[in-house]
């Protein structure tokens, strides 16, 4: 474990890994949840969400700043007393967990709907998993540089992508804000549409890891990360409710598929770009998933530390195979859009929300413990 | 070095189980044991409630004669395209059925056209509507068509200019330029028309062409919800195109001004809605771009460019005025009036419901501005 905790990361490649870690869960859906339930003012309630998770970054932040070179599940114990700590490190666990199911489960209904009707859904379930697992196994430097040399690249072609699709807007009208503001809708909206946003918890797992002096560059380039993504899925929104309006929209099951899908470049060798496209994102699903078994192994070793002393690869092994069997509890897509909305949801609000309050508050009592933990090393012994 | 050993087997296997399940090998199937459907046609069956589909595809001759003579398959015998058929209560039943006719996988990646026929009833439209937007493998990007004709004389049609007949519409429906009007509607965007309150579905109607003669697309079939309603004419498709900004090389002649004789008929649409208490006044503002091709006096002067500019304008609007009230009698939004209101105003939208009982009472006004390219002008 020392010797994984003494892989760094650069401050680019923190912001990365918690840009992939949003993106992956909501992206499939984004915007049917905001546009069926407050229309045009759709956008809206996306921008709201960007708001509040940038508010979120913030909290959460500054609750990593409380023992910057230990991770949350590392300094809980300590800090909150035992009993309460072990009860978050397992929080966390649970939740690190239920979003890789989660995100497993929507990318391969997408994929065995449209490209993959006849391969078993627990085949491609375990195919996505295990190309985590195997992206997360040599730690979080190696995890890293793969999710830049992927994912970035992918995220520029998206970006060319939605700029293609854009000559199928039929109703340019569509593209400016709606004037129609109904607060009840939009609340209602975001909450829905928050699932896009809901699996920056990383942080708190992977704050300790950026190279000393760059935490602060760190979490600069994060909120630069959450308004990249803030500009192209605002760019997104546009061209699906340009070309679909807001009806068509909320009845889609993919909207982001369907759009990818009707992007047709006649003479271009593939002339179904779109269809490539989502192939693509396969790796933004797996940098997700890779990135969340990484943490749950930390996570999990540090919280069976008193009892047994397990390996990071080991416990990507059986987090992965959680994950796996997890994933057999979601017959449809249907079931896990109710799952999410009716637990993963508030579970997540809950945790990004109660979380860094508990702790910021613990430490602003327990000045004398804060400082001492401070002033650990990553060894355990006092500077 | 056991170590090292459990290491290296470890790696191994994960090699082997990853190759084996990312390749996707459920779903791997040779090219040479599929048939690439490339048509689809929807027709009531004789006996009632039940659906006959076509399916149209290349054979293997076809499909060989159709990469050149250089690869061998030139001089193959035997038409290039076949079509098999398929009756059910759905979709899925009459796809079985026509599955059974042939040892290869109907292959419905590569359809291009699908075709309704205008006899089929609403509910049966609906529910292949619906069942078509549920299949991954079709893209929502074929194009669609009403035809009252048997799917053997407009769609399995040997063309004299497409080894395809599915390709030959395709290219019709895509090229801009190449038509009158542009018709072609996509599957997604004929599944947005019906799933849209406040806008109708029109469809080009593809209609057998006179003996001898490959089928023509100079007609619509205009829907209101799933239920067919009517096909219009030449000259009222043409007033569609025109009233739906969508014209771009129509035809226009005044015997009575100098035989006056303007081709390149092209234009844009801009729709105003205004809710007026328990009626909604609907401005449709048309810009044309016309050429001159002919005048008896050989040469054009200002005055007679202004009045046939006046006479071409108000000819226009009369015409496309005559076919909105025909939409209105038809009870059909082609031009999507309702849809236009629920976009800037969603509450005054909400209190016409419903908007089929509304819109046989919209009071429609046409102004048309024409700018004419002298016959002089180079383009």
């Amino acid at each position: 474990m020392p010797g994984q905790k003494l892989a760094r990361i650069s401050a680019g490649q923190f912001a990365t890994m918690i840009t992939a870690g949003y993106l992956g869960l909501g992206i499939f859906y984004f915007p049917r949840e905001a546009v069926s339930a407050a229309g045009r003012g759709g956008l809206y309630a996306f921008w709201l969400d960007g708001v509040i998770a940038f508010v979120l970054m913030r909290l959460i932040f500054q609750m990593n700043r409380v023992v910057p070179h230990e991770t949350f599940s590392g300094f809980a114990s300590d800090l909150l007393s035992k009993p309460v700590g072990y009860l978050l490190g397992l929080y966390t666990i649970l939740y690190h967990l239920a979003l890789a199911v989660s995100a497993t489960v929507l990318f391969s209904m997408v994929l065995g709907n449209i490209f993959l009707p006849s391969t078993p859904i627990w085949a491609i379930d375990g195919a996505l998993t295990v190309t985590a697992m195997s992206i997360a196994w040599g730690g979080v430097a190696g995890l890293a540089r793969t999710l830049q040399a992927s994912y970035i690249p992918l995220l520029l072609l998206t970006v060319l992508s939605i700029i293609l699709a854009a000559v199928s807007i039929r109703h340019p009208i569509l593209l400016v804000p709606s004037g129609d503001i109904r607060i009840a809708a939009i609340l209602h909206g975001a909450y829905r549409q928050f699932l896009i946003f809901i699996g920056f918890e990383l942080s708190v797992t992977l704050y300790p890891f950026v190279r000393d002096g760059d935490q602060k560059k760190a979490e600069r380039y994060s909120y630069y990360g959450l308004l990249g993504i803030m500009v192209a899925l605002t760019m997104q929104y546009e061209v699906i409710m340009g070309v679909f309006g807001p009806y068509m929209t909320s009845q889609l099951r993919w909207p982001l598929a369907s759009t990818y899908r009707i992007i047709s470049i006649s003479g271009f060798y593939i002339s179904k770009l779109g269809t490539l496209l989502i192939v693509l994102w396969t790796i933004v699903v797996a940098a997700f998933v890779s990135v969340r078994l990484w943490c749950l192994a930390h996570d999990l070793s540090v919280f069976l530390e008193a009892f047994v002393p397990i390996r990071y690869n080991l416990g990507i092994i059986l987090m992965g195979a959680a994950a796996i069997l997890g994933t057999f509890l979601f017959p449809n897509a249907k079931v896990a859009d109710i799952w999410n909305e009716t637990w993963l949801i508030p579970f997540g609000i809950g945790y990004l929300v109660g979380i860094p309050l508990i702790v910021l508050t613990v430490a602003s009592i327990r000045k004398k413990k804060t400082l001492h933990l401070q002033t650990l090393t990553e060894d355990g012994k006092e500077l | 070095m056991i170590k090292g050993l459990i290491r290296k087997l470890a790696a191994l296997f994960m090699l082997l189980l990853l190759s084996v399940t990312l390749s996707g090998c459920w779903d791997d199937m040779p090219l040479d044991t599929r048939t690439l459907v490339l048509a689809m046609g929807f027709y009531p069956a004789k006996k009632p409630g039940q659906i006959t589909v076509d399916f149209s595809f290349p054979t293997p001759t076809g499909l060989t004669s159709s990469n050149g003579a250089g690869s061998g398959g030139g001089g193959g015998k035997g038409p290039s395209f076949d079509t098999l058929s398929g009756t059910g209560y759905t979709l899925a039943q009459a796809f079985s059925a026509a599955q059974a006719k042939t040892n290869r996988d109907l292959y419905l990646g590569h359809t291009i056209l699908l075709v309704f026929s205008t006899h089929l009833k609403a509910h049966q439209f609906n529910l292949l509507m619906n069942a078509l937007d549920r299949i991954g493998t079709l893209d929502k990007t074929p194009f669609v068509a009403a035809v009252s004709a048997p799917f053997s004389k407009v769609v399995g049609v040997k063309m004299t200019q497409e080894e395809f007949p599915a390709l030959y519409f395709e290219e019709l429906f895509t090229c801009a330029l190449c038509t009158q009007f542009s018709l072609g509607v996509r599957l997604w965007d004929a599944s947005n028309r019906l799933a849209t309150p406040g806008v109708d579905l029109v469809l080009p109607e593809i209609t057998p062409g006179a003996k001898g003669k490959g089928p023509e697309v100079d007609h619509i079939a205009l829907y209101r919800g799933y239920h067919y309603v009517a096909t219009l004419g030449h000259s009222e498709t043409t007033a569609y195109s025109m009233a739906a900004g969508k014209s771009r090389k129509s035809s226009l002649y005044f015997p009575h001004h100098w035989h006056a004789e303007f081709n390149a008929v092209s234009n844009n649409m801009h729709l105003h809605v205004d809710p007026k208490g328990s009626t909604v006044d609907v401005t449709v503002s048309l810009h044309f771009t016309e050429t001159l091709e002919s005048l008896d006096t050989d040469t054009e002067s200002a005055h007679q460019l202004a009045v046939l500019s006046r006479v071409s304008s108000a000819a226009i609007g009369r015409r496309i005025l005559t076919f909105l009230e025909k939409t209105q009698k038809d009870d059909s939004d082609v031009l999507g009036v309702g849809r236009q209101l629920s976009w800037i105003d969603p509450t005054a939208f909400r209190k016409y419901r419903p908007w089929h009982r509304v819109y046989p009472h919209v009071h429609f006004i046409v102004k048309t501005a024409v700018k004419i390219n002298k016959m002089g002008d180079l383009k």
